[in-house]
């Protein structure tokens, strides 16, 4: 019986697994299905954009005429935060009226994946590489932004039509985030190489003010997730969430299409 | 929205040429881990071809792990086992020929033996085994990989995977010695 199993491999080369590989059919169909979603991100985005502007502005019609919409649910109101350094481009952030929202129940991955990220990315982080790179700040970014989109709970996008679009905005900034460590470096090495070369770090490009803002982007979105699925809504926040109907959500999407 | 659309070609490069290189390397293997959960071939050209998709997607976070290997494995697997749970592959899989095949009244290796050769049985045994036993054994013998490793993969104990292994080996001999074609 032993000798049976320790041939394993070749009786089941020669047995069931005979004469099937992945075939070049299906790598041309995971190829084709990359090109065309690298080809129609975008303009897939801004349907969606465009489909939720239009049904945001039918409901809110129906429901001001059939007198369900009293008053604006919004009650907000501007201050100001502490903000760390010249990094952060948005001092103003929104408080929103927790009440204003109807308390909604979210999967426990999303929370604790927003509770762990947020504090995260409030946090210097401890990471060894960000030492050898003398905590270099861009790198500091590509490294959290790594993590945001690395241990995003994909699983629950389908569940959610707010959460795949959340989703969509965090992919395009960390994306960009990660891909602004590439070009800072490409000049060590046209591939990619420099990337975590952290010897080098002297010789990487200055992190450009474009890449700062996408990183406070990102840390905002983090943060209203975190309170709006951690905190039934109640906290500060920054307004740039579709969970909560953030009215900065805009102004983050304006930037994300004018990133280059 | 630049940036997306005209990312240094460089960068593109880099990640295409790293999808190739895996599939190359690991496409063969996981059609055959995807194959010996579904036992359908189409579906796990496709369940393959999402793994494929999801790495280039996650470029940054996987071209650095430390065992590719093992994540792509699991990834494989979990994605497999996520399908065994839909109620899609129970209608599309469980229909198949080969289900049908094991889930006669009367599955008498003898019977199986008379239709296949000696190869195409054994694996068919392998592959009839309960879902915990049957990774157990491929992974082991097939992947050639370590109780340590695939307690790891399956994020399983290394008692339990031992015990699986035991206890698959128990019932594959059972059915071979059912078969005259076998000695003890």
């Amino acid at each position: 019986m032993k000798n049976k199993l320790t041939d394993l491999p070749t009786i089941m080369e020669k047995g069931a697994f005979k004469g099937h590989s992945f075939t070049e059919e299906s790598k041309e169909i995971v190829r084709n299905r990359i090109k065309k979603r690298n080809r129609y991100l975008l303009p897939n985005l801004l349907t969606i954009a465009a489909a939720c502007g239009f049904l945001g502005l039918g409901t809110f019609y129906i429901l001001q005429q059939t007198g369900f919409l009293q008053a604006d649910p919004l009650n907000t109101s501007d201050f100001t935060h502490v903000s760390d350094g010249d990094k952060s481009l948005n001092d103003k952030v929104i408080e929103v009226d927790g009440e204003a929202f109807e308390p909604e129940v979210y999967d426990a991955k999303l929370g604790a994946w927003a509770s762990k990220m947020n504090s995260m990315l409030s946090e210097p982080m401890d990471d060894p590489k960000l030492k050898e790179a003398k905590n270099d700040e861009g790198f500091e970014y590509y490294l959290k932004a790594q993590e945001v989109y690395g241990e995003f709970p994909y699983q629950l996008i389908e569940a959610s039509n707010e959460l795949e679009k959340e989703h969509s905005n965090l992919f395009l900034l960390t994306s960009y985030i990660l891909h602004k460590q590439f070009t800072r470096t490409v000049h060590l090495g046209p591939n990619g190489e420099a990337k975590e070369s952290t010897e080098l770090v002297d010789q990487w490009a200055p992190t450009d003010e474009y890449t700062r803002q996408a990183f406070e982007y990102m840390k905002q979105i983090v943060n209203d997730i975190d309170v709006a699925v951690n905190h039934n809504g109640e906290g500060e926040m920054y307004g740039v969430t579709y969970l909560m109907n953030g009215e900065k959500v805009s102004e983050v999407e304006e930037f994300i299409n004018g990133m280059h | 929205m630049e940036f997306i659309t005209m990312k240094s070609e460089a960068y593109l490069d880099s990640k295409e040429i790293w999808l190739e290189k895996i599939m190359m390397e690991y496409g063969d293997r996981m059609i055959r881990i995807a194959y010996s959960y579904l036992k359908d071939w189409g579906t796990a050209q496709e369940t393959v071809q999402e793994v494929f998709i999801t790495c280039y997607n996650r470029y940054e976070q996987y071209y650095h792990a430390d065992n590719f290997k093992a994540l792509i494995y699991r990834i494989t697997i979990n994605r497999c086992k996520d399908l065994l749970r839909s109620a899609l592959i129970k209608k599309v899989i469980v229909g198949t020929d080969f289900f049908t095949l094991h889930k006669t009244k009367d599955p008498s290796p003898e019977n199986l033996f008379i239709q296949s050769d000696e190869n195409a049985f054994i694996t068919e045994m392998v592959l009839s085994l309960p879902v915990k036993y049957r990774e157990a054994i491929l992974l082991f013998y097939y992947e050639n990989l370590s109780i340590e490793e695939i307690s790891k993969m399956l994020k399983t104990n290394k008692n339990t995977i031992k015990s699986r292994l035991k206890r698959a080996r128990e019932l594959l001999r059972n059915i071979l010695e059912g078969s005259d074609q076998y000695e003890k």
